[in-house]
Order: structure tokens, then C-alpha cells, then sequence
């Protein structure tokens, strides 16, 4: 199977007032068309700022330094931390999508769900619209009888703004015409027909009466509403990839399975591949098919979901499943803290905690290997 | 330093440093008996290190900061102005240094020569003597009044807070109504009951600004008081006044600071308004102003020379604008210093 | 919705109440003889100032006092002006205008380039512009508000003989605007100057407008700018500005549909200070520039120890804050659909 996505040797540092947090040293991993890969790792590891920084919004202060993200377009690979704003505008939201994890926090209060919805077709998929527009104002001329009617000729007018918004969109003119209060009611045809795909979109999120819901407000919708038009939004234009950040936890458990089997379903629907970002191994298990394990901005192990629940090979990974609260088993937790990424340890980043540590763990930094099929570990135990 | 002559204000300004004392001292103190040496020094100085790690996080910020600087600067060249005032512009009279002499009766301004540095106003006072002694009235006014604001606003405050129900409805009410009013316009009108003094404004604008600081402080301990660590200190057996002292004040303090800072030059401002209204410092008393009451008539000069008595407003003016700009830069400062979410960058 | 201006209305009750409780606390402060100028309707009753004493009694107890002075000035009754020569509640009619005028434009641009500043302020934050931009306002901030009226009228009155002259009108238009030939419509010079079609009154009125203007907005902007920046630099570190972003949207609608209308919120709350503070200004930019408004009435009479004027003003103001507060918390209550829609 082919890579979708590629990321190679990324590193990310961010410069704060209290020094420079290593946040990322060179994270490999790929996703493959169609599959689901999840991203696992403690709370701070680097698995947000990966995500982040593939669709290029890293926050400040952080900085993209080096290593490549290659994207698979028509027959070529096209490196992305290479590309201008434009470009990263068209990939955002309509090839590479991305869901948080706080629905509530990436809703806009003061707008409406059709408001927001709508606006990824209007940015992504104006030329569709637009001919679904003309077809309409086509059909309203031939209804007219008269010929010296105003309405044909506000009709005519109308026809003519949306042929050139066809042929140029960014024409000067179009953005005059935004602005002037009256004349700019043009736009509610096209505002129409992205609305329509809007109900469209939210009906196949299973959201009932979705007429009623476009027009609500998000602080009117429960918490499991919210995230399925954030979903709703993020699957608008059928990306080829979805990454979702811990789109569940703040969810609670019912609806936490409501979600998940609805993300399950439309993967199959849409066929897109998805990154799915979460500490919850018990998800993992559910709706990957590879995972990869995080640890302080490197990624320690990667493998295929069956694989790396029956034989983990990393420590890390083999302390994290032994983590897993079980009813009789003694409950153990991984000694040590978190490694400070300003100041971080030197070599492989896990040596301090690391039961299985040895001599030259400290001095190198340990490469990711193939050490079964499809099995990759970067582990100094591993490579001989 | 001769301060003031009527003991109210006197009494007030007492009080205002001497709760400043206590404060500080509470605020700095980790143990309640005096640390000499030993394991004790030792277990002061870990205690204190979080404290000093802070304190050094945010002088590292004010350095960062250049307007912050600049404020720093200017305040300081004005508190050397006014310590050093009895040096630089001696008073004729040792009691009553805050007249300013007279050179004639005439009510031409003259301007800067070599017997009055920044000329002469209208009666021929000098400006020099005038801006430099009005430095320390600046001073004066602004430190009671915003210290005595401060202290009646955190007893207020920090009681009608921690204690809320009927108390808290009553304080609330009470200051709402004050801040109905814009601060001069009330002031204006207890000024105008009092009589137009010093004195008269610096009381009405202790009246008039308190309100602000208890509303302050209050929504602070509002906050504060939720927080776990409160309840702990009630758990282990605190007393009401010392959990209000040891544990909601310190945390609440940070946007008071601020709001003090700013209302240095803000206190400064309205009473120099008033003053130049009329309504304050009388005729010749070393204040900016009145000082610049007196250019009123002096605005345009004779046709030919249209600024040429310049120096009668622009002179003092500059003083109250470079003094006000000092706090104001250092408030804003302090602002952004403290404010925990914009804090870590 | 509905339940929360219900309960706004109800507040405003206790607040008009307090405000006339202080109103007659500053009252007492003043001994009978000065207090009783506030009972008269015209100046011939001050001849009996005994008598007056007498009527509304004035040495007895505070509550009687009070029963007295409020049935008074819920009849409209609020003392004689003597600095003016006019009854109080007169005097109040008469100078609004003047005001009025001066806020008709001192208010949309102070709030307009505000807003402006602090969104620039706020989306380029810590760069060069922003620096700049708030060191102005800072600056704007700390000008003693007389100061800059005198400065001002003498470069642009003195030094460019003329140009922009204090006081309302010029002389001729002063005597045009006051014949038979000019209807006074609403005593509003420029409105006035419209609705009577004579361009050359309207030109003069608004030169003479220009620096009392300047004046106010420029002391006032800092204000405004700080809390579109504040309230811009905390809509941008929320969720949806990420979300946005994520969707593909360009840089300018996502600070200006998505941060923008979130950051309006809290500037519109802080509405209600700026005509507070716009008051208090109004007050010394008058005095200086001898316009002839409300705030110039209030310290001629504090000086002239004319205490009906002051107290009738002080009411006045009072009144009308908290009716701005008012108005200012409905309008937000409808632009914030979490509290529009419950």
C-alpha cells in the first residue's frame, strides 16, 4: 500500500522566555492510504505539535526547523513545510483535515452552525456552488413571462456576478461589491446553496433535524452534537486525511462510542485515512490499524495494532501497557517524570526511566529499525 | 520634609504607611519569628526560592520591557526632584516652602532670564521655584490619596469578599453608586462643601476613589476564595483574619499594584485639573495646576508674537505630563509583567 | 433574554435611589441658608430665606428634610442657578445641547480609531507597530486634558491666527443663529446649520468644534484601544481562531470574522465608561475653550458656590451614567447570542 503521507526527520523547537523547548527531534512516521494510524503517547509528548505542524500551524513560538513532510499529489511527492500560505490554504480543510479535542472551544459562539459549516464550501468548493447557482437563476429566468420585467433584469444582473465569479474569483470588482450593503444580497444564492450541502453533510453525521440544528447556536447543542459539526466541518470537502486530536475525551463515555463508531463508519463511507491522536490504548485497540508510540518528541515504536498489543518491543511501550489499570493486578506506574524538553536527556530521551538502560543509551540516539515486518523500534536493545 | 499642616491628613498619611509596612512585611515573611541562622536560615531561603525565582522572572521581564524602563527612569528623575527640592530652588520662607516667591506684582509673564530659569507667570511667580516645589506636592497629593484609597477600599473590599452575603450586597451597592459618577465631577461637588483647598481635594478624592480599590479586591478574594489552598488553611484551623491576610491578600494583590501605579498619575491629573479650575491649591502655591491657571489669559500673545508666552503653560504642562506618563508606563507595565496568563510566552 | 433585562430594569431602581441618597448626603454637607436656594423658582423668593427655612424645614431631622427635598424634585422643582440666572432643571435644557454636540462626534471617532488601533495593536503584537501604537496611546493617556485644550489653542488659535477658534460660534454667525431669519430646530449648531440650509453657519460651527473635539478623543482613545487589544489578543488564543485556520480560511477573515466579532463583546461593555469618562473630560475642555455646554456651567457655578447648579448637575449626571449603563448592557446582552438565547 502506498504512503498518503510521509514525515521525515521533523523538528520542531519552540523559543520561549525560559529557553528552548526541544519539542520535536526528528519524528518519523507515515500514513498509508486508507488506514488508520493512531498516535499514542503521554501528555506533553509532541503528538498535538506533530499534527500541527504538518497542516504548517505550528503555535508560536514554536518554529519548524528542519525535515520534510511529503504529500502524495496526482503521480509526485510534494514536500509541504515547503509550500507558501496559499497553498497550505487549499490543502487545510479540504485535503488534510484536523478535529481538537475541546468541541465546544473550536466552535464560534457568536456564529451559527450553518455559518461555519457552510463556510468550508464557500472556501473550498466555490466553483461547484456557483454552477449549482447559475443552473437555479437559469431555471428562475425561463419561469418569467414578461420581457421588460425588473426581476429578469435583477435576474440577468445576478447571472452576470456569478459567470464572473466563475471565471475569476478573486476578480476587484467581486470585492467592491461585497462591501456595498444592498448590492451584496447577491450572495445569499450561493449562501443558499452551501447551506444545502450543510444539511446534506450534517445528516450524514447522524444528526437529527439537521434544518433545525443549522440555524442553532453551539452553546445550544449538547457536547456530543458539537463534535459531530466539528466533524461534520472537518469531512466537508472529503479530505484524504483526517487527524483527530483526542476528539473523545472531554466526551463521556457513551457518547465517546456514539463518535467513535461514527468516525469508524465514515472512514469506510468517504475512504479517508485518519490520524488519530489519544493516551487511551483502550481506543487505540478499537480503531487503528498501525500505531505509533510517542515519548518526549520522538517516536519509539511503530507497528501494526495486533502486533504491538501481542509483543511490544520498546520499554516504553511494554511499561505503558503494563500501566493499564487491571482489577487484582498491582497497579504500576512508570518511575520517574516526564523529561524536561528544555533541557532534555542526552541520547535516547527514555534512558532516566528505562529499566532495560545500558552504556550507550545516554551517548546515542537510538534510529528507528525494522527489527520485525512492519515492526520498528528505536531501541539500542534492538540493534545489534 | 515638611509634609502637610492639617492632622487629618496627617492621621491618613500615617496610616496608609504603616499599613503599607505591615503589608510588605507579611507579604515577605515565611516564619513568624525573626530567622538568624542554622537550618532555619536554610529552610527560610528553600521557602523563599520559589518567591525569588518569580521575583527574578520578572525583573527579567521588566528589563525585556523598554517602556517599562522608561517609566522607571522618569519616576526616578522626579523622586530625586523632590528630595532634592529645598537644594534646588531654596524657599525664602523655611515654613512655608511651598509659596512661591514673587518678583514684583506685574501681571505681564516675563520670559526665562538669568533670575528665573523658566521665566515668570502672571504676578510674576516663578516657575522654576513653582515646578520644582510642585514636584513634591505632586507627590504628596498622589501618595495619600491613593494610599488612603487603597486602605479603606481593602478593608471594604476584603471584608464584604470573604464574608459575602447581606455584608457583601451592602458594600456592593454602596460603591456602585459612587462609581455612577465620573471622579471629577463628584469631587467638584464635595470640593465646592468643603471649600477649595488642597486638603478639600485631596479628602474628596479619597472619597471619591476608595470605591474602585474595595470593588477590586473584592472580586480578587471572590476568586480566591474558591481555591483549595483556602480551605486547607480554614481546615487546618486558621482564623478568619489570618487566612484573609496569609492566604487571599498576597494572591489578590498583583492587579491592585496595577491599578495603584496607574492612579498615581491619574490622582495627579484630576487634582491638577481642580487646581486649575480653581477649586484647589490657592493663588502662588507651588502647584502645576495652578500654575497653569494662571497662563489661562496668556494663551495668545500680542499679534506679531502670538506664542510668546509659551513658557507659562508649556513648562508646567510638561512636568504633569512627563510625571502622569512615568506611573502610566510602569502600570501598564506591571500590567502585562503580572498577569499570569500572558505571563509564560 | 427576557428574564435578564427584567432584572436589569429591577436593578436600576436601587442604583437611582442610591444616587439620590448621595445626592442629599452632599445635601447636609452645606448649612441651611446655602441648601435653601434649592427649593426657589425664582430668585425673588430668596428674599425670605427665613422663610424658606421655615417652609421646607430645614434644621429638622434628616427624614423630614428628605420628604421635603424629594417631593421637590420629583416636580421638577431643582433650585435657582444664580451663577446663570435660571431655574436648574432650565439650565440643565439649555446646556444639553451643547454637550450633546460635542459627543455627536467625539464619541463614534474615539470609539472607531480605538478599535482600530487596538486590532492592529493586538494582531501584530510585540512588533515595532505595536510598541509605537500603545506608546501613543499611552502618551494621549497621561495629557492633562486642559493642558492640551490651552496647547492646542495656542498653536491653531494663536499661531494660525485664528483657524480653529474657541467658544461655539463666531460672532456674526453667533448673531445670525440667534435672529428671526435662523429656526432652532434642536439648538444643535450643525444639525441646525443642516436643517436650515446655510452652509457658511455650519462651517463655522464646525471649525470651532475641531480642537474641543481633538481634545476629548485624544485623552480618551488609550482607554478604547486597550480593551479592543486585551479582548482581540484573547479571542485570537481561543480554539476556533486554530479551528479556522484548519479550515482553510486566510488570515485576515479568520482575525477579522472570527476574532473580531468575539472581541467586540467586551468593548461594548466598556461603552458606558467612555461616556463617563467622556463627561468628566467634557467638563474641562469646555471650561478651557469657553464653550458654553454643560460642563462649563458646572465649574463656573462650583466656583461661584452656586450649589443647586452643582447638585442639579451632579443628579444629572448621575442619571444619565447609569441609564448608559443600562442601555449598554442590553445591547451586549443582544450581540452575545450565549445570553440573547439563554
Amino acid at each position: 500500500m502506498e504512503k498518503l503521507l510521509d514525515v521525515r526527520d521533523l523538528v520542531v523547537r519552540f523559543y520561549t522566555y525560559e529557553g528552548i523547548v526541544k519539542a520535536l527531534e526528528g519524528v518519523n512516521l507515515d500514513i498509508r492510504k486508507g488506514e488508520t494510524l493512531g498516535l499514542v503517547g503521554e501528555t506533553g509528548c509532541g503528538k498535538s505539535v506533530t499534527a500541527l505542524s504538518i497542516l504548517l500551524l505550528t503555535p508560536p513560538p514554536g518554529k519548524i526547523e528542519e525535515g520534510k513532510v511529503l504529500l502524495k499529489q496526482a503521480k509526485r511527492y510534494v514536500d509541504l513545510l515547503r509550500q507558501d500560505e496559499a497553498f497550505m490554504r487549499n490543502i487545510r480543510g479540504s485535503d488534510i483535515s484536523m478535529i481538537f479535542q475541546e468541541p465546544s472551544a473550536a466552535l464560534n459562539p457568536v456564529y451559527t452552525v450553518d455559518d461555519q459549516v457552510s463556510e468550508v464550501f464557500l472556501v473550498h468548493r466555490r466553483e461547484e456552488l456557483c454552477k449549482k447557482v447559475l443552473e437555479g437563476i437559469e431555471d428562475d429566468i425561463r419561469k418569467i413571462k414578461g420581457r421588460l420585467s425588473l426581476r429578469r433584469m435583477v435576474l440577468k444582473w445576478e447571472r452576470g456576478i456569478y459567470r464572473r465569479m466563475l471565471k475569476k474569483p478573486n476578480s476587484f470588482l467581486l470585492k467592491v461589491l461585497q462591501k456595498i450593503p444592498f448590492v451584496k444580497r447577491y450572495q445569499r444564492r450561493l449562501k443558499g446553496e452551501a447551506r444545502k450541502m450543510t444539511v446534506q453533510i450534517l445528516r450524514e453525521m447522524e444528526i437529527p433535524n439537521p434544518d433545525d440544528v443549522v440555524n442553532r447556536y453551539p452553546h445550544e447543542l449538547s457536547g456530543g452534537m458539537q463534535q459531530r459539526v466539528v466533524i461534520a466541518m472537518a469531512l466537508a470537502c472529503n479530505p484524504r486525511l483526517l487527524m483527530a486530536d483526542e476528539p473523545t475525551t472531554s466526551l463521556d463515555v457513551t457518547t465517546q462510542a456514539q463518535i467513535l463508531d461514527l468516525i469508524r463508519k465514515l472512514k469506510g463511507e468517504f475512504g479517508s485515512s485518519v490520524l488519530y491522536i489519544t493516551h487511551n490504548l483502550g481506543v487505540i485497540a478499537e480503531m487503528c490499524d498501525r500505531v505509533g508510540v510517542m515519548y518526549a518528541g520522538d517516536v519509539c515504536e511503530l507497528a501494526g495494532v495486533r502486533e504491538l498489543f501481542k509483543d511490544p518491543l520498546h520499554p516504553y511501550t511494554k511499561a505503558l501497557f503494563g500501566a493499564i489499570p487491571k482489577p487484582g493486578k498491582k497497579l504500576r506506574s512508570i518511575g520517574g517524570t516526564v523529561p524536561n524538553l528544555i533541557d532534555p536527556p542526552t541520547g535516547c530521551r527514555f534512558h532516566p526511566r528505562c529499566p532495560k538502560v545500558m552504556e550507550i543509551c545516554p551517548k546515542v540516539v537510538p534510529k528507528m529499525k525494522e527489527v520485525k515486518k512492519g515492526h520498528f523500534v528505536a531501541c539500542h536493545l534492538y540493534s545489534k | 520634609m515638611s509634609l502637610m499642616t492639617d492632622p487629618i491628613s496627617q492621621i491618613a498619611f500615617a496610616l496608609a504607611l504603616f499599613a503599607l509596612g505591615l503589608s510588605i512585611l507579611k507579604l515577605l515573611s515565611t516564619s513568624r519569628l525573626t530567622v538568624l541562622f542554622g537550618a532555619r536560615w536554610t529552610k527560610f531561603k528553600a521557602s523563599m526560592k520559589p518567591r525569588m525565582r518569580e521575583l527574578k522572572f520578572s525583573l527579567r521581564r521588566v528589563k525585556d520591557s523598554p517602556l517599562s524602563i522608561v517609566g522607571i527612569c522618569i519616576i526616578a528623575f522626579f523622586v530625586a526632584i523632590a528630595l532634592l527640592a529645598p537644594v534646588l530652588a531654596r524657599p525664602e520662607d523655611p515654613d512655608d516652602p511651598y509659596r512661591i516667591p514673587r518678583d514684583g506684582f506685574s501681571p505681564t509673564p516675563r520670559p526665562p532670564n538669568e533670575n528665573h530659569r523658566f521665566g515668570t507667570t502672571e504676578g510674576q511667580f516663578d516657575i522654576y521655584y513653582g515646578v520644582i516645589w510642585g514636584t513634591r506636592t505632586a507627590f504628596r497629593v498622589s501618595i495619600i490619596v491613593v494610599g488612603a484609597a487603597l486602605l479603606i477600599g481593602l478593608v471594604v473590599g476584603s471584608i464584604a469578599g470573604y464574608y459575602g452575603g447581606i455584608v457583601d450586597e451592602i458594600f456592593m451597592r454602596i460603591t456602585d453608586i459612587f462609581l455612577a459618577f465620573p471622579y471629577i465631577i463628584l469631587a467638584m461637588a464635595f470640593v465646592t462643601a468643603f471649600g477649595a483647598s488642597l486638603d478639600s481635594v485631596m479628602k474628596a478624592l479619597i472619597i471619591v476613589w476608595w470605591p474602585s480599590y474595595a470593588r477590586l479586591i473584592r472580586a480578587e478574594v471572590l476568586s480566591v476564595r474558591e481555591e483549595d489552598y483556602v480551605e486547607a488553611a480554614k481546615a487546618v484551623g486558621g482564623s478568619d483574619f489570618r487566612v484573609i491576610t496569609r492566604h487571599v491578600l498576597p494572591n489578590s494583590i498583583y492587579p491592585v499594584l496595577v491599578m495603584a501605579s496607574l492612579d498615581m498619575g491619574a490622582v495627579v491629573l484630576v487634582a491638577a485639573a481642580m487646581s486649575f479650575l480653581g477649586l484647589g491649591a490657592p493663588v502662588g502655591y507651588a502647584d502645576w495646576g495652578q500654575m497653569i491657571g494662571f497662563s489661562r489669559n496668556w494663551i495668545v500673545g500680542p499679534p506679531g508674537n502670538p506664542l510668546a508666552y509659551w513658557y507659562t503653560v508649556v513648562i508646567p504642562g510638561l512636568f504633569i505630563f512627563f510625571f502622569v506618563l512615568g506611573w502610566n508606563l510602569l502600570g501598564d507595565a506591571f500590567r502585562d509583567i503580572l498577569d499570569p496568563k500572558l505571563r509564560r510566552r | 433574554m427576557r428574564s435578564y433585562i427584567i432584572r436589569r430594569l429591577l436593578l436600576l431602581i436601587p442604583v437611582l435611589l442610591g444616587i439620590i441618597l448621595l445626592i442629599f448626603a452632599l445635601l447636609q454637607l452645606f448649612d441651611p441658608y446655602q441648601r435653601a436656594a434649592l427649593y426657589v423658582r425664582d430668585p425673588k423668593q430668596m428674599r425670605d430665606v427665613e422663610g424658606i427655612i421655615e417652609k421646607y424645614h430645614l434644621n429638622d431631622p434628616v427624614y423630614v428634610q428628605f420628604y421635603y427635598w424629594i417631593s421637590e424634585v420629583l416636580h421638577g422643582n431643582l433650585g435657582w442657578s444664580k451663577s446663570i440666572n435660571m431655574r436648574v432643571s432650565d439650565a440643565l435644557f439649555y446646556f444639553l445641547p451643547a454637550t450633546l454636540e460635542l459627543f455627536i462626534f467625539a464619541v463614534p471617532l474615539t470609539i472607531l480609531i480605538g478599535m482600530r488601533l487596538g486590532r492592529i495593536s493586538a494582531v501584530h503584537r510585540d512588533k515595532p507597530v505595536d510598541h509605537v501604537t500603545r506608546g501613543l496611546a499611552i502618551a494621549g493617556y497621561s495629557l492633562p486634558t486642559f493642558w492640551l485644550g490651552l496647547m492646542l489653542l495656542m498653536v491653531f488659535y494663536g499661531f494660525f491666527s485664528g483657524l480653529f477658534p474657541p467658544e461655539r460660534l463666531g460672532v456674526a454667525a453667533d448673531a445670525y443663529v440667534n435672529s428671526a431669519a435662523f429656526t432652532r430646530y434642536t439648538r444643535i449648531n450643525t444639525l441646525d446649520a443642516i436643517l436650515n440650509g446655510e452652509l457658511w453657519i455650519l462651517i463655522d460651527a464646525l471649525r470651532h468644534l475641531v480642537l474641543p473635539v481633538i481634545t476629548l478623543t485624544v485623552v480618551n482613545i488609550a482607554f478604547v484601544m486597550r480593551i479592543m487589544r486585551s479582548s482581540m489578543l484573547e479571542a485570537l488564543g481561543k480554539g476556533y481562531v486554530v479551528t479556522a485556520k484548519a479550515k482553510g480560511l486566510d488570515e485576515k477573515t479568520v482575525i477579522n470574522k472570527h476574532a473580531g466579532r468575539n472581541a467586540l463583546i467586551p468593548v461594548i461593555t466598556v461603552a458606558g465608561y467612555l461616556v463617563a469618562g467622556l463627561m468628566a473630560g467634557a467638563v474641562i475642555t469646555e471650561t478651557v475653550f469657553n464653550y458654553k455646554g454643560l460642563g462649563w456651567w458646572s465649574v463656573n457655578a462650583a466656583i461661584q458656590l452656586d450649589i443647586p447648579a452643582v447638585l442639579g448637575f451632579v443628579l444629572f449626571i448621575g442619571t444619565v451614567v447609569v441609564i448608559t449603563n443600562l442601555v449598554v448592557d442590553l445591547l451586549y446582552a443582544y450581540v452575545d447570542p450565549r445570553i440573547r438565547l439563554g
